[in-house]
């Protein structure tokens, strides 16, 4: 890449701005075309604009739950009873059940379709935890499925699914209650995993129980999918219908629960002093309060009482339902504004979460529902739980279950604290993508997690300022996007398929998000439309394409080719300045210009031997014998001559003002020749640095591409010389290659190069710390 | 007895940290003759492989043997083989990334290229793989003017390149 000073006409600069037209097998082939096959067609259900239409419906599922808690046994015993309301145009002869559990049950499909391999490097541990995971008795045992009056009902179970025949069929606006008696055993997460189950505290014989998944649940039946009855394999999370819950868990009566929900009966199960301080939290918007204590928690892990208790929640208007118990549980609890409504945030934790829990995970829940809000709607539900469960992360309506576990010395490492305040964001922030926007988990991961961790990214940053987030910033995810394509699936891939899960789920549309954000739309843009999006979705079931069309909806900007590069293809950023040309006018004055020719024909690389003979041929033949010399000898060429001046005074004439201003400007043009490497298409972002130091940044819409995506060139008309340029200046593209982004070239050390460097010079800030220490004990 | 038992961590099906990739890159520098080695990872998923959370690593208490144990660790996990023959790699450092949560690990091979007689190259990574449940293992190889993309899991452990020269 050289800088070629050319000289050229003022009239031929302005023919070159001239785009390559390529003709690819006669189809079109644009990464600018519409998404017209991709996307479904608009409906009465889903409008083109991306809200719901005037027909739009959803069903609705009502619960009441009766379960019991067999401590000794870790069996959960229960009865429901479900009224499905069917408000679809259709009539339905069969209701599709989950039955999550049973991707527990032995020889699951779940577990039959898991790939594994044995091979001769195998620990122990890993044999072990084959053994405990085959040899599990998992899965819903069914007692009874019966209709109100205790009537069988006829059911078939396929797997994780059970369909129940209905006595007759269901019609618009007609509901259907039936009641199924059922158990479970309770998992191990520690031993075999799972989102929820208990983890046992061998010490003191206690567990805490986090139960989710824990009750036959609706499908949901829409337009979309029909019913969504995609059996459950472990990945792809849940797809549910709203509806009114009412929950009672009877339990040990030692043990403190948390739940989706409000508690309705305090004064059975709480003391009076705990109802007066979680009183007291209700006006307390600064600090948590502590409602159940360290020390009553500890008087309670020692009691191991045999009699029980049964807490009563309910829940309006939400899809699912969690809740966590353990005589190991302190529980604080704080007011959170929202916009003039108080929401109470809430956390239950084992002393074992101590110091970080009561110091952190209050206050940010109070942080994640505040900047939540924000940027989607007001949070509705009365309040959000965040309980201590170690090593997961998982998300349920109004409660979630986070890690996050100091050492048993009481000291955590930085890592420990900024992973709980990021998994703690993380997870209630799921409150909002998908409980409350609810779209299908099964079908697409990203619509929830890549959203979430979109907006967790967000609160992170204003929760401390340059918080180490993992997920958001572009050149986070590079490292992804350049890899091995046959280890790459777009982003639009159903979640059971997908290949490396968090980058593709979690990590790559976050980063798309912000990309939108930052550079394509703009903050305010962008933030109205994600808004309107979660305004027209809130409480009902999004698709893809009723995200993409509402943000151009709402923004004006074409995002047809950002959603078709980034969602549907595996190509990556990399746009390479391939040359900078640099032009200046020519102004047609003789006196200029033949300076100009000058200085540029002395300037001229020359022959060795003509600069040898300068000094060695003391004169020649035409230098001493004034004889030997005639025109031709003394003609200058670069010397101006009076026609020459009246020539340039006629072409002076015959400019217009408009032409002899340009003329006058004496302005540089430069001519920037980029390739696409990577395939996306994205914005041109330039920073220009001035042989003076300035610097000027040009930013250009990725629509330059729109004839060629695949070589570009452009002039820019600059007042000052240039001295360099470099593309994406502000790493703002996730561009995997920096080392063709600048002119002149230069290649940009790796990771490994400045890491050497800097160990060659000093010692790292560790070892810096462990010397001062070393030297200060001495 | 209690502590070995609490520290038992496992890596199964997690909302959050559901992923589980390692990052390889061999950069050859052909100014200086040297394969360069850089290994990104979670640090979790090595503390589960290893079976030891007591390392501390990437903190200010961190055991001073963590070094020797992680060189060892991927000594054991991670061959590269040159025209078949074994290759040895250096330790060069680690460095905890931005995030906490992943680290950086540097190895180096000087006198890679044998004066361009070198053919082919085999690699074999089990980088976490008995330990992580879907783990992947991707390398990119930067030698001269080509790259070469691998993954590697539990169902591909070796892969062979021809250097395109």
């Amino acid at each position: 890449m050289q800088s070629i000073q050319n000289k050229i006409n003022l009239f031929i600069l302005f023919l070159f701005l001239t785009p390559y037209i390529c003709a690819q097998d006669n189809l079109n082939n644009s990464k600018f075309k519409q998404l017209y096959e991709e996307l479904p067609t608009p409906n009465v259900y889903r409008t083109a604009s991306g809200a719901p239409g005037h027909e739009y419906y959803q069903q609705k599922a009502d619960y009441e739950i009766n379960v019991e808690l067999d401590e000794e046994k870790n069996i959960l015993k229960g009865n429901e009873t479900i009224t499905y309301f069917n408000n679809s145009p259709d009539i339905l002869n069969y209701l599709w059940v989950q039955l999550d559990q049973n991707v527990r049950a032995k020889n699951s499909h779940g577990q039959l379709t898991t790939t594994n391999s044995m091979n001769n490097k195998m620990s122990f541990r890993g044999i072990k935890r084959m053994h405990d995971r085959m040899n599990f008795d998992g899965g819903f045992k069914l007692e009874e499925v019966s209709d109100p009056y205790n009537n069988q009902l006829a059911y078939i179970i396929n797997e994780t699914m059970m369909r129940i025949d209905l006595p007759k069929p269901l019609r618009q606006g007609q509901s259907f209650s039936f009641k199924i008696k059922y158990s479970y055993n309770i998992n191990d997460r520690m031993k075999i995993g799972g989102r929820s189950g208990y983890e046992y505290f061998e010490d003191e014989g206690n567990s805490i129980y986090t139960i989710a998944q824990f009750f036959p649940r609706m499908a949901v039946y829409n337009e979309v999918e029909g019913w969504q009855n995609k059996q459950f394999l472990g990945r792809g999370e849940f797809t549910l219908p709203f509806g009114d819950y009412k929950v009672s868990i009877t339990v040990p009566s030692d043990h403190i629960v948390a739940a989706t929900g409000e508690l309705i009966n305090a004064t059975s199960v709480l003391s009076k002093n705990q109802i007066k301080r979680w009183e007291k939290a209700k006006k307390n918007f600064i600090d948590p309060v502590i409602i159940v204590t360290e020390e009553e928690a500890k008087v309670n892990e020692k009691q191991k009482s045999k009699s029980k208790k049964t807490w009563t929640f309910e829940a309006k208007n939400v899809r699912d339902f969690g809740w966590a118990s353990s005589r190991k549980f302190i529980w604080d609890a704080m007011a959170v504004d929202i916009s003039g409504k108080t929401v109470m945030a809430y956390s239950y934790y084992p002393k074992e979460g101590n110091p970080l829990w009561e110091q952190y995970s209050t206050r940010v829940v109070a942080h994640s529902l505040k900047v939540y809000s924000k940027y989607t709607i007001d949070y509705t539900y009365p309040q959000a739980t965040s309980v201590h469960a170690k090593s997961i992360g998982m998300e349920y309506p109004m409660i979630c279950f986070n890690f996050g576990r100091p050492e048993s010395d009481g000291t955590y490492s930085k890592r420990t604290k900024y992973g709980m305040i990021g998994v703690i964001i993380h997870e209630v922030g799921h409150n909002f993508f998908p409980m409350i926007i609810n779209s299908d988990e099964r079908q697409w991961t990203w619509m929830d997690e890549g959203l979430n961790t979109f907006l967790q990214y967000i609160t992170e940053q204003e929760f401390e300022r340059n918080y180490p987030s993992r997920r958001g910033p572009p050149n986070n995810i590079v490292e992804y996007m350049k890899g091995d394509k046959s280890g790459i699936s777009p982003i639009m891939t159903n979640s059971e398929s997908i290949l490396q899960f968090g980058n593709n789920a979690y990590g790559k549309p976050a980063t798309a998000l912000n990309i939108l954000r930052e550079t394509i739309m703009g903050r305010e843009l962008f933030d109205y439309s994600f808004k309107t999006y979660s305004e027209r979705w809130a409480f009902k079931h999004p698709t893809p394409a009723d995200f993409f069309r509402t943000m151009e909806d709402a923004s004006a900007v074409d995002l047809d080719w950002f959603w078709r590069g980034w969602f549907y293809t595996n190509d990556h950023v990399d746009i390479s300045l391939d040359k900078v040309n640099w032009f200046k006018i020519n102004t047609g004055n003789p006196e200029i210009e033949n300076t100009i020719s000058k200085n540029q024909e002395e300037n001229k690389n020359t022959y060795i031997g003509i600069s040898r003979n300068k000094s060695s041929i003391q004169k020649t033949v035409s230098e001493y014998d004034d004889q030997s010399v005639d025109f031709y000898t003394a003609y200058d060429p670069f010397k101006t001559n009076i026609l020459d001046t009246q020539d340039f005074s006629k072409y002076m004439k015959n400019l217009d003002a408009e032409e002899k201003e340009i003329l006058k400007s004496d302005k540089n043009y430069y001519e920037l020749h980029f390739s696409n490497i990577g395939g996306l298409v994205m914005p041109i972002i330039l920073e220009f640095t001035f042989v003076d130091r300035t610097t000027e940044v040009i930013r250009i819409p990725a629509e330059i591409w729109k004839r060629n995506s695949k070589e570009v060139k452009k002039v820019f008309i600059l007042d000052k010389e240039v001295s360099n340029v470099r593309l994406d200046p502000f790493l703002e593209t996730a561009d995997v290659d920096l080392n063709n982004n600048s002119w002149p070239a230069r290649n940009e050390p790796t990771r490994f190069q400045i890491f050497k460097e800097n160990e060659e010079k000093n010692e790292n800030p560790m070892q810096r710390v462990i010397r001062a220490e070393e030297m200060s004990n001495e | 007895m209690f502590k070995s038992l609490i520290y038992v961590i496992l890596p199964l099906i997690l909302s959050y940290h559901d992923f589980h990739v390692t990052h390889t890159t061999l950069h050859y520098n052909s100014d200086l003759d040297n394969m360069e080695i850089t290994i990104k990872f979670a640090i979790q998923d090595l503390e589960i492989s290893l079976d030891n959370t007591e390392l501390r690593i990437g903190t200010l208490n961190e055991k001073k043997s963590s070094e020797e144990i992680i060189k060892n660790y991927f000594k054991n996990h991670l061959n590269i083989y040159g025209d078949n023959k074994i290759i040895n790699y250096e330790w060069v450092g680690k460095e905890i990334s931005d995030n906490l949560h992943d680290i950086y690990i540097y190895f180096e091979i000087s006198n890679f290229n044998q004066n361009d007689k070198l053919k082919s190259l085999i690699l074999e990574n089990t980088i976490f793989i008995e330990t992580t449940h879907n783990q992947s293992n991707i390398v990119l190889i930067e030698f001269e003017d080509n790259d070469y993309n691998l993954t590697f899991t539990k169902d591909l452990i070796r892969q062979k390149i021809q250097l395109i020269r």
